[in-house]
């Protein structure tokens, strides 16, 4: 097959800086997109080419298929990156790329299809082998056979509304003697609701953990796994820790969950980069959630522990060359963590910020990565999402990495914004943390424990201080001048936001 | 020299007893500091007190000691006179749409009495009255995109 020259990144931000990295160590060339506002951020002129999308809704710019299509066709690009988000795992672009005589660089929209709907992907998935979170969605409703098939799944249960959401027509049965009354109260509040008092059972995990297995397979029917990831601390579920390895994978389960998410690529044929995702439970039992057919962006942490350059292997396998080693080949060394930069304030109800990045500092921490789509000056948008950066480090052991990235959180400030940089930094330290008691409720759980923690008299000595001695500081002057707060939520005198 | 400045959410005292470009010595909540300044580098200050080396980063009025930030300015002298809250007016905090509006020109409003809810970075945010009132003017409708700092509302 032939080989890639030209990439067309059909994605902005840090991704699209990542692809470029990667694709100019391998001699080949990128063209980036970018849209009127974001003239000035590093994606738009970082590649060898770059075009304007224009303005407008996310629709008219980087969802829109022809125009990006158009675009890659006309600069001779012959292959197209999706990044994450965005195109990325939408068959239909994955598709018209193809037909359009280009390389997709990810899986095929069949694959794409299969495992992108969550009931096609969890048939299959049943199929190959793999167990998804046992549950019934039968249409029989009668009590007897409800507590029948409570039983077979084992308490404690979730009764759901099948039309539902909300939490609305919902209940956690813990004993048996409990089922009648709580099925009773579901149905009551369902057919309120949503008018139909249909339930579905599903087994209840208490504590669980996010653990996602990173996959790659090539054309020729050879299928890895690059170990775990644990992604259990989230906020408004979005993730905002990831490490490799998971404080509570041993080897036994490792073998077990990754010897399933091989089953799955094997048994779909995948190519290309994918993520399985698995709710683990305290009794190291473990199903299926779901595929993520493309880059994650935790993947740096991946990449830190095998020493492998996944975009690379994406690339490799996009022009049809045989991945270059074996499993066996390939190890987990030390321990990775990654944290997401955020703009907002994690004090007041994770509210996103905006404004200008007067400073994002550097480090000097060994073995630690930033990756960031911003420079100085840029602004912060509502336009995109509000990740500012990831920030990785590397040790030879989780104790090790944690206390490098506690440390590199310290030059990494974007001053000018308000950041989760310091809550990053609670989570980090808190002894909970470091006893690997990572479930996905850690952020409501430890709540308390992540409040802000009040400056010692010294530090804010320190602060008075430098703001005196500061020479172009208000302080050094007479005359007041105005300053302008940043953050437009910290601005508002007029009304409360909760 | 008695000065006032803005520490975060508060207005604190500071004492320079003297102070020139390079050192400040100072009385912060009864306990004196003797600072010198050895270097400046771009946004970084290297600061010794006492033997200790500290150094803070800072922009504008955004500093950050150990890892801790401090929001500091010189009182804003305009802005305490007149508060907004004090006209009735309600700006956008940020860019983005109205979603529900739950108040009519001419509700009668408590502090806390939810006003609007608006998205913006696609999550939503309940805007709340701060102060007692009736509404005089809504001046958009429900699905209109606003941009930010624009009054809203208008209370009296």
């Amino acid at each position: 097959m032939k080989k890639i020259t030209k990439i067309l990144i059909a994605n902005r931000g840090e991704i699209a800086l990542r692809v470029i990295s990667t694709a100019r160590e391998m001699g080949i060339k990128t063209v980036t997109l970018y849209t009127d506002e974001e003239i000035k951020l590093p994606h738009a002129t970082a590649g060898d080419e770059s075009f304007n999308l224009g303005s407008g809704a996310l629709k008219e710019t980087y969802l829109n298929q022809e125009k990006i299509i158009e675009i890659a066709r006309s600069c001779g690009a012959d292959a197209v990156h999706p990044g994450y988000g965005f195109l990325s795992e939408k068959s239909s672009f994955a598709k018209k790329v193809r037909e359009a005589g280009l390389i997709f660089i990810g899986p095929s929209p069949e694959s794409i299809d299969l495992m992108g709907d969550k009931k096609t992907s969890k048939i299959k998935i049943q199929e190959l082998g793999v167990p998804s979170i046992p549950g019934y969605h039968g249409d029989n409703q009668e009590i007897g056979h409800l507590v029948k098939e409570a039983k077979k799944i084992g308490l404690p249960v979730l009764i759901k509304a099948s039309a539902g959401g909300g939490g609305k027509g919902m209940r956690i049965v813990y004993e048996e003697s409990e089922f009648q009354s709580a099925l009773e109260g579901a149905k009551r509040e369902a057919l309120n609701a949503f008018g139909d008092e249909t339930v579905l059972l599903e087994k209840y995990i208490t504590s669980p953990r996010h653990i996602e297995i990173q996959v790659m397979s090539d054309q020729h029917g050879n299928h890895f796994h690059l170990f775990e990831r644990e992604c259990s601390i989230q906020r408004r579920y979005q993730k905002i820790v990831e490490e490799s390895p998971s404080p509570a994978v041993t080897p036994e389960l490792r073998k077990k969950m990754t010897e399933a998410a091989i089953k799955i690529t094997s048994g779909i044929n995948y190519e290309g980069a994918g993520t399985i995702e698995l709710i683990l439970d305290t009794d190291g039992r473990f199903y299926f959630l779901e595929m993520n057919t493309r880059l994650q962006v935790e993947h740096p942490v991946t990449e830190m522990v095998t020493g492998l350059d996944l975009v690379r292997l994406q690339i490799i396998v996009a022009q049809g060359d045989k991945l270059p080693f074996t499993q066996n080949d390939l190890k987990q060394r030390g321990h990775a963590i990654e944290v997401r930069l955020y703009a907002e304030d994690p004090d007041n109800g994770f509210l996103p910020s905006i404004g200008t990045i007067k400073k994002i500092g550097k480090t000097t921490v060994r073995d630690t990565r930033l990756d960031c789509g911003y420079v100085d000056g840029n602004a912060v948008t509502i336009s995109f999402d509000p990740m500012l950066a990831k920030l990785i480090s590397w040790g030879e052991s989780r104790e090790v990495a944690a206390q490098k990235l506690n440390l590199a959180l310290n030059d990494i400030l974007f001053l000018g914004l308000k950041t989760n940089r310091d809550y990053l930094k609670r989570i980090l330290t808190l002894p909970e943390f470091h006893k690997g008691a990572t479930y996905t409720h850690f952020v409501k759980t430890y709540e308390d424990k992540l409040k802000k923690k009040v400056p010692t008299k010294e530090q804010t000595a320190m602060a008075v201080a430098a703001f005196l001695l500061k020479k172009d500081s208000a302080a050094g002057t007479s005359t007041q001048t105005t300053t302008k707060t940043n953050n437009v939520w910290e601005g508002l005198t007029g009304f409360r936001n909760i | 020299m008695k000065r006032q400045i803005q520490l975060n959410d508060e207005m604190i005292d500071v004492d320079v007893i003297e102070q020139n470009p390079r050192f400040v010595l100072f009385n912060l909540d009864g306990t004196e500091y003797t600072v010198n300044l050895s270097n400046v580098d771009d946004y970084k200050m290297n600061l010794s007190y006492k033997n200790t080396n500290v150094t803070v980063v800072g922009v504008d009025t955004h500093f950050v000691v150990d890892g801790v930030e401090f929001a500091i300015s010189a009182p804003n002298r305009s802005r305490s006179k007149g508060k907004t809250t004090d006209h009735g007016q309600m700006t956008s905090p940020m860019p983005g749409k109205i979603l529900k509006i739950f108040i009519k020109e001419g509700s009668v409003v408590e502090p806390g009495t939810p006003i609007l809810v608006m998205e913006a970075m696609k999550m939503e945010h309940t805007i709340k009255a701060s102060k007692k009132g009736v509404v005089e003017k809504v001046h958009y409708k429900e699905g209109d995109q606003v941009q930010g700092g624009v009054e809203l509302v208008k209370l009296c």
